[in-house]
């Protein structure tokens, strides 16, 4: 059994938006902990 | 005009001096107490959690490891590493709660192992977590000098020093919130950037279908799924982070370091989920490398020189200092850990009585001193997967015995540190024999054997309440 092209495909650039939320999740934290006082 | 070299250098002096200079700022105004310097305070809230546990494994463990993985082995042994990167921190899960529970006041792994277990399996987990710290930082100072060395064309060593130095500094000033402080930038830094290079690269690449059909034409069993070279690869290294990652000081000193239990668990859930696509991401360089089937200089250089060779020369500036946020944030976290263990654990064993103030300066000088030894070791360029490879067998023969020992109480010391010591001495010599899977689980078989017939023929009954008792915050 062998990986197929579409599934290669589909992995990369999922992982490519998972970047993108990624570093949304990272702003978004720090934007909360900010407005809590709590970042630091 | 600079040759790309000088402009590396230049570039990583620039961001370097920044890091170093902000996380200098930052430890002048937060540091109000020796115990701030080992556990940075014990306020860290959820951003700065997610981020430190992000950027601890954005080292170039992620960066250069999985590349080569996917490299040597294919597609199997790179989702392998995606997954054993990010299962280890939820299998990291329930032992940071019962950690935070059991030692809301602890400062190291260390002082958990010599009130819970004694002197013996004190020195065992104390060189475990020596030699893993050790390992993870010469080889994120490897990845960081082979870079510069094959990609800039600059000595070995200037890669080494550019980020050994900085790095040093301020650890050893700020110690843990310096640390952390520098891994919110790092980690935030390093998501935007892999992202604009990755795309680039699968551009002028050609996309994903070219590079499969690469791979298809270079090494067509690289897309089996079960490729058994990739396959056994895959079980050994979710086996062998996982291990790592529940011994791993770096990882208790973050425990220590939260606010509550709430922000580690959502730490740890959230970074779980964002290392995943980063390290399929890097990885995907490593297969970029076979489908162009380039030979390489070096085994663990697939990453930045694919990344080289596809990007125009601004994106490949950009993943450079990828290369370097990567290394330094773990370098950092490694520093911290260790100044940690050198200063409230060894040098305390001979010196109970050590001022808070001197155990900072004890802790100073470990790091300066761990530092260079790791830059020297770093010189010689060995592979950085075996190096970390040989750091988690040692760790996997130690995983069980420690961590049971938090939730049973009727493991002893001596079973502990025998099960621990005959799982290196027996998984040793397989994994020099290339039989790296079989070591790992030889390794982990054996020692769990140990400590739970151990323990059925003559429990310990441990009271947990004198962890609590004996292990207090160092001011």
């Amino acid at each position: 059994m062998i990986y197929s092209a579409t599934f290669f495909s589909i992995l990369m650039w999922v992982s490519l938006a998972g970047l993108v939320v990624d570093f949304a999740f990272q702003l978004w934290y720090n934007i909360v902990d900010f407005k809590n006082k709590t970042l630091w | 005009m600079l040759s790309f070299g000088s402009l590396m250098i230049t570039f990583s002096l620039v961001l370097m001096g920044s890091i170093t200079w902000l996380g200098y700022l930052f430890s002048k105004r937060k540091m109000q107490d020796s115990d701030s310097y080992f556990t940075a305070g014990r306020d860290i809230s959820t951003a700065f959690m997610t981020a430190t546990f992000i950027a601890y494994a954005v080292g170039t463990g992620l960066i250069f490891s999985p590349g080569e993985m996917a490299y040597l082995e294919g597609l199997t042994a790179m989702i392998g590493y995606g997954l054993a990167i990010s299962l280890s921190y939820i299998v990291f899960l329930p032992v940071s709660g019962r950690i935070k529970e059991l030692i809301p006041e602890g400062n190291t792994i260390g002082e958990y192992a010599r009130v819970r277990y004694g002197k013996i399996m004190y020195i065992v987990v104390l060189f475990v977590s020596i030699v893993y710290m050790f390992c993870l930082l010469a080889a994120n100072l490897i990845g960081a000098g082979i870079a510069f060395n094959y990609i800039g064309h600059v000595p070995l060593y200037i890669g080494v020093l550019v980020i050994g130095v900085p790095v040093i500094i301020y650890t050893s000033y700020g110690g843990l919130g310096a640390a952390i402080f520098t891994n919110g930038l790092q980690a935030i830094l390093i998501t935007p950037m892999l992202f604009i290079t990755a795309l680039l690269a699968f551009r002028n690449s050609g996309g994903t279908v070219a590079i499969y059909n690469g791979i298809q034409e270079h090494a067509p069993d690289f897309l089996k799924v079960f490729h058994p070279t990739g396959l056994e690869f895959a079980l050994m290294i979710i086996i062998a982070v996982s291990a790592a990652e529940l011994l791993n000081q770096a990882l208790w000193q973050r425990v220590y370091s939260a606010k509550d239990i709430r922000v580690v668990k959502k730490g740890l859930v959230s970074a779980s989920l964002m290392t995943f696509p980063m390290t399929i991401v890097a990885a995907s360089f490593g297969l970029m490398a076979v489908a162009y089937n380039i030979e390489l200089p070096h085994p663990s250089i697939a990453t930045a020189l694919m990344a080289d060779n596809l990007l125009p020369p601004w994106a490949s500036m950009i993943f450079m200092m990828i290369i370097v946020l990567a290394a330094t944030s773990t370098a950092s976290d490694a520093l911290a850990g260790f100044s940690s263990i050198a200063s409230l654990d060894i040098i305390k064993s001979f010196m109970p009585n050590l001022a808070p103030e001197k155990a900072v300066l004890v802790g100073r000088i470990s790091t300066v001193v761990f530092g260079v030894g790791a830059m020297l070791v770093a010189f010689k360029a060995p592979s950085i997967l075996f190096l970390l490879l040989t750091a988690d067998l040692v760790a996997a023969a130690a995983v069980i015995p420690v961590v049971a020992g938090l939730f049973s109480p009727n493991i002893s010391g001596n079973a502990a540190a025998l099960g621990t010591i005959l799982g290196i001495l027996i998984g040793l010599p397989l994994f020099l024999n290339n039989q790296h899977l079989l070591s790992f689980v030889t390794a982990i078989i054996v020692s769990s054997a140990v400590i739970f017939v151990y323990a059925k023929i003559s429990p310990a009954r441990f009271d947990f309440n004198k962890l609590k008792e004996h292990i207090r915050a160092v001011d």
